[in-house]
């Protein structure tokens, strides 16, 4: 009885009310869309089944967009947590600039998108760009290397500046971790003679695993909806080198195939579900184990 | 109460799929055009433009319009990367703005659903003006736009200076044009100029591909308009992608051509890096502007020669197009007037130094390598294509543009080329209910 | 003691240097912002010969920077606030009473997570209920986009708060809102704070939805106006690096602000929820 009277349902109601009208309906008819004919040329809709999935799966620039979206993911999901937990292992100690450099190494992340694309495609020029600049110093040939207009080493800088611009919200995401970590662990750790590396291993890494849990879905989840920092920094180019599934989403739509697009965004999501089940999976079980 | 939350969800869906607003009629009237400062003065309307579209030029007619007649125009520029998309989905929800400046094309005249979102401008006063409307015209036989931006030729642009020093002659051939190709190379030139790095300029330079065959099939467009054929069945399409292919093989675009973009070629040209490149005649104009009076005196233009091809691309331009949702149409119809007064046309075109489609309006401000090819155009030395994107529907220029890149880096063969974007076009055109499709 | 003391001096060190990767680019836009056109032609990190200070005061006078400054702050704080005020209550609610209603609801919150944004349906929508092109429909769409974060991380958070804290002020006889008002929502600071500072982030950064939902470039946030910006001025990039310095201010401001909140409100919310 008190319970009802404390915490009353009406607390709910507008919440629910914005977030149906303004989020869930939109997204719905999206759903609905996938499995129509909708394009922006026409206002009817007829019922087509699974025809936008089954076309999708069968197009190679599907197909290589989910390539490119994997290669990133995984690539960006294990650089932001190496980088990620090696600083907040750092900045948990107790430097004195400690408070200072765990500002920096957050400002990255609350840059705009835009602002940090355009700024890297300007470093990163042949030639005249830092980079060359820096690495004209031993080489020439190197410095009139294109790494973004070269199709072998596009990815790998789109890659590297989202770890740039992402490490640092992992980093603060295990700094939370490690404050619940218990000092005694270490301190009867310590007793026993065991160096940093075992430590980090049998102590801090396990008692880390909600942590990591969190840190990977959120790094899986933002590595297979990719897409601000594609369109920043190369478009998707050069040639289909950096084509993923969110671009080439956002080019069905461009090109008009409303329920085409709909669709493959369908299929990201249900991609997103699959491996967040699947990650959610493996760390619950570890979890377990642990404790 | 559960019931109740999903039953108002369900209501906002349906909502949702309803239809769009009612179209405000159009105003009727020949006063519009007589209209005084006095009945205009406080409207105000919106007009939606593209970064890449949007000039001093246009600037100086809103401008001015503003100052004469004391209505307020908002021009809203929409940033390049992503205008089509934006301007797209406008289209697709009626969310435009009073006026809308889009390109001019007949393939994309279809999703803009122009019988529903536009107002039909046949009847206006201007209309008359316009040498030739057949090209502007929806399939429903009405004058949606006013088309008033250059209309550009575009050619190979030819380095005289260049081709001097390594003693060769303006090409008149694409054997003579490769034949130049090998011996710019070995004077440490970038033979071809390509912009590469640009994606779309990989799209430009196949404007002709088809143009070859469509001359000797006048139906051609039309079979690839209901499925009857696709790129991969075009002979000179196949043979300009070849050439694209093997030039870029040969290092006739030089070694770091993935890094030669729009901007980059003004500098190359007016410094004379490269011995030929991409060109059109409005382009002459803005080259002076930034390098001094005179930097396109070296410059030549000549046909695409690529392919099967030996004609000079005419581009589609852009229309101002009235909202047929616009509250405020009248002011609109006057300010499409007022801008196509002669005195007003001259002074744009001679603003932006190129071609038009109005009777009598051309630009006094044609530079030599203008004139030279609009001379060569009049008398019939050269002939003219338009690019095959603005005839045959169902294309995604970008995807269309990123696959050519890779077939300048030689990831993709011609023949992979067409697989790839015949299957990704074949999809548009389902998704737009084309026939044949 | 002592050599623990120098290797923690050294590995700051480390750090510092390290850190560079992360300023040199930072410091690339600050010194640039102060050329003039002919230095920043090759971007370096050599300081200016003297400092432009006209390049920020040419700003303001050649675009409506100050209208789409004031724009961002609008949509930004009002989206915000909106969220963090809609997310908590609910969020506090489910997670007090996690009857099987409350826990169905819960659930089709998080559902929120995964579904994906569909700009077409949105500005249908939109249009049904007359809100396109205006402030409040730009709003609205942020504040439903963050409810489903907002109330699982306010979940999780008030979830680890004793229900002792109630339980107290029950006893006092407060009502419910001023249960709510008076003792929760104090509490919850760290929570709230780290939710306004990431989702302050994200609006003010955000450039594609007001690209649809908002036809006139009156009502454009500041980050449009740094995509325009970019397009007219590419070439000029002093112009580019005072624009991007001053659109990028507010948010290194608030996140400064906030600092000390966010690492524990990642503690409560995300790391145990």
């Amino acid at each position: 009885m008190i319970k009802k009277k404390m915490y009353p349902r009406y607390f709910l109601i507008l919440t629910l009310a914005v977030y149906i009208v303004f989020y869930i309906a939109p997204s719905i008819l999206g759903v609905i869309y996938s499995f129509t004919n909708r394009t922006i040329y026409t206002q009817e809709l007829e019922f087509v089944g699974l025809e936008n999935y089954i076309r999708l799966l069968q197009q190679k620039r599907f197909l290589t967009g989910m390539k490119n979206t994997f290669s990133f993911m995984i690539v960006t999901t294990i650089l932001k947590n190496v980088v990620g937990f090696g600083l907040a292992l750092l900045l948990n100690t107790k430097m004195k600039s400690r408070n200072i450099l765990r500002a920096v190494f957050y400002l990255p992340v609350i840059l705009s998108t835009l602002i940090v694309g355009k700024v890297f495609v300007a470093m990163l020029l042949p030639d005249t760009g830092l980079v060359a600049q820096f690495l004209g110093l031993f080489s020439k040939t190197l410095a009139h290397y294109d790494w973004l207009g070269n199709p072998d080493t596009a990815m790998y800088m789109v890659m590297l500046v989202d770890v740039w611009k992402g490490a640092g919200y992992c980093m603060v995401i295990y700094l939370a971790g490690l404050q619940v970590v218990p000092q005694d662990c270490y301190e009867s750790a310590a007793i026993d003679g065991a160096n940093a590396w075992t430590k980090f291993w049998k102590i801090t890494l396990p008692l880390m695993i909600s942590s990591v849990s969190v840190n990977v879905l959120l790094c899986v989840i933002g590595g297979l909806k990719v897409f601000d920092i594609i369109i920043a920094l190369t478009n998707g180019g050069p040639g289909m080198s950096t084509q993923v599934l969110n671009t080439t989403i956002y080019s069905y739509f461009g090109s008009g195939a409303l329920s085409t697009g709909c669709a493959a965004n369908v299929l990201l999501t249900i991609l997103v579900v699959v491996f967040f089940a699947f990650i959610n999976g493996i760390f619950g079980k570890w979890e377990a184990k642990v404790s | 109460m559960k019931k109740r939350m999903i039953a108002a969800a369900l209501g906002m869906m349906l909502l949702g799929t309803g239809c769009l607003g009612v179209c405000a009629s159009a105003e009727e009237d020949s006063s519009v055009y007589s209209m005084t400062r006095e009945d205009l003065e406080g409207r105000a309307i919106t007009l939606t433009t593209a970064e890449d579209w949007w000039n001093d030029a246009y600037q100086k007619l809103v401008d001015d319009y503003m100052e004469e007649f004391g209505v307020e125009i908002e021009v809203i520029i929409l940033p390049s990367q992503t205008a089509s998309e934006v301007i797209k989905s406008q289209f697709a929800t009626g969310e435009l703005g009073d006026i809308v400046m889009n390109s001019a094309s007949p393939s994309e005249l279809t999703y803009m659903i122009a019988d529903k979102n536009l107002v039909d401008l046949s009847d206006e006063p201007w209309v008359d003006k316009l040498s030739d409307t057949s090209s502007f015209r929806y399939f429903d036989d009405k004058l949606y736009g006013l088309p008033i931006a250059s209309q550009d030729y575009w050619g190979f642009c030819v380095n005289k200076e260049v081709f001097e020093a390594c003693g060769l002659e303006v090409p008149t051939s694409k054997e003579e044009l490769v034949a130049a190709f090998e011996v710019l190379k070995e004077n440490d030139y970038i033979p071809f100029y390509s912009g590469a790095g640009d994606s779309w300029m990989c799209g430009n330079i196949t404007s002709s591909g088809i143009h070859a065959d469509w001359e000797k099939d006048p139906d051609l467009v039309n079979k690839f308009n209901t499925n009857q054929m696709k790129y991969a069945d075009s002979e000179s399409w196949k043979a300009m992608l070849q050439d694209v292919y093997d030039w870029a093989a040969a290092g006739y675009f030089g070694d770091n051509f993935m890094s030669q973009s729009w901007d980059g070629l003004q500098n190359a040209v007016a410094n004379n890096e490269c011995g030929v490149s991409i060109g059109l005649t409005s382009w002459f104009s803005s080259l002076e502007t930034t390098f001094g009076e005179g930097t396109s005196d070296k410059l030549e233009l000549i046909p695409y020669y690529i392919g099967e091809n030996d004609t000079i691309y005419a581009s589609t331009c852009c229309e101002w197009y009235i909202s047929s949702y616009s509250k405020n149409i009248d002011v609109c119809k006057h300010f499409l007037n007022w801008s196509a007064s002669d005195e007003n046309l001259q002074a744009f075109y001679d603003t932006i130094g190129s071609a038009s489609i109005f009777k009598g309006i051309s630009s006094s401000q044609y530079t030599p390598a203008t004139q030279k090819l609009m001379d060569a155009l009049s008398d019939g030395t050269y002939g003219t294509h338009v690019s095959h994107n603005s005839v045959i529907q169902g294309q995604d220029w970008d995807t269309f543009c990123q696959l050519m890149q890779e077939v300048f880096m030689n990831n993709m063969t011609p023949d992979e080329f067409c697989e790839q974007y015949d299957e990704y076009r074949d999809a548009i055109c389902v998704a737009l209910g084309m026939e044949g499709f | 003691m002592r050599a623990q003391k120098i290797k923690l001096r050294v590995m700051e060190i480390c750090t510092w240097i390290f850190s560079l990767v992360v300023l040199i680019p930072l410091l690339l836009i600050v010194v640039n912002a102060f050329k003039t056109p002919a230095e920043t032609a090759i971007l370096t990190l050599k300081l200016p010969q003297e400092w432009q200070f006209s390049n920020f005061s040419d700003i303001f006078a050649k675009t409506n920077i100050v209208r789409a400054f004031l724009n961002s702050v609008l949509i930004t704080v009002a989206s915000v606030g909106g969220s963090v005020l809609l997310g908590t209550t609910a969020g506090y609610v489910l997670s007090r009473r996690r009857d099987s209603f409350n826990n169905k609801v819960y659930a089709f919150f998080l559902i929120g997570m995964i579904v994906p944004v569909q700009i077409i349906a949105l500005v249908e929508m939109l249009q049904t209920i007359h809100m396109m092109d205006s402030y409040i429909g730009m709003i609205m769409v942020y504040i439903g986009m963050f409810i489903p974060q907002t109330v699982f991380l306010v979940y999780g958070f008030v979830g680890s708060l004793p229900q002792e804290m109630d339980e107290a002020g029950i006893m006092d006889g407060c009502s419910a809102i001023r249960l709510f008002v008076k003792i929760m929502l104090p509490l919850m600071k760290p929570v709230v704070v780290t939710l306004f500072i990431t989702q302050f982030v994200f609006v003010w950064n955000d450039f594609q939805l007001p690209l649809y939902l908002i036809k006139s470039s009156s009502r454009w946030t500041i980050v449009l106006g740094v995509y325009n910006f970019l397009g007219q001025y590419s070439s000029q990039w002093n112009m580019v690096c005072a624009y991007i310095l001053v659109s990028s201010a507010p948010v290194v401001l608030v996140y400064l602000m906030g600092q000390k909140y966010i690492i524990d409100g990642m503690v409560a919310g995300a790391v145990k929820g």
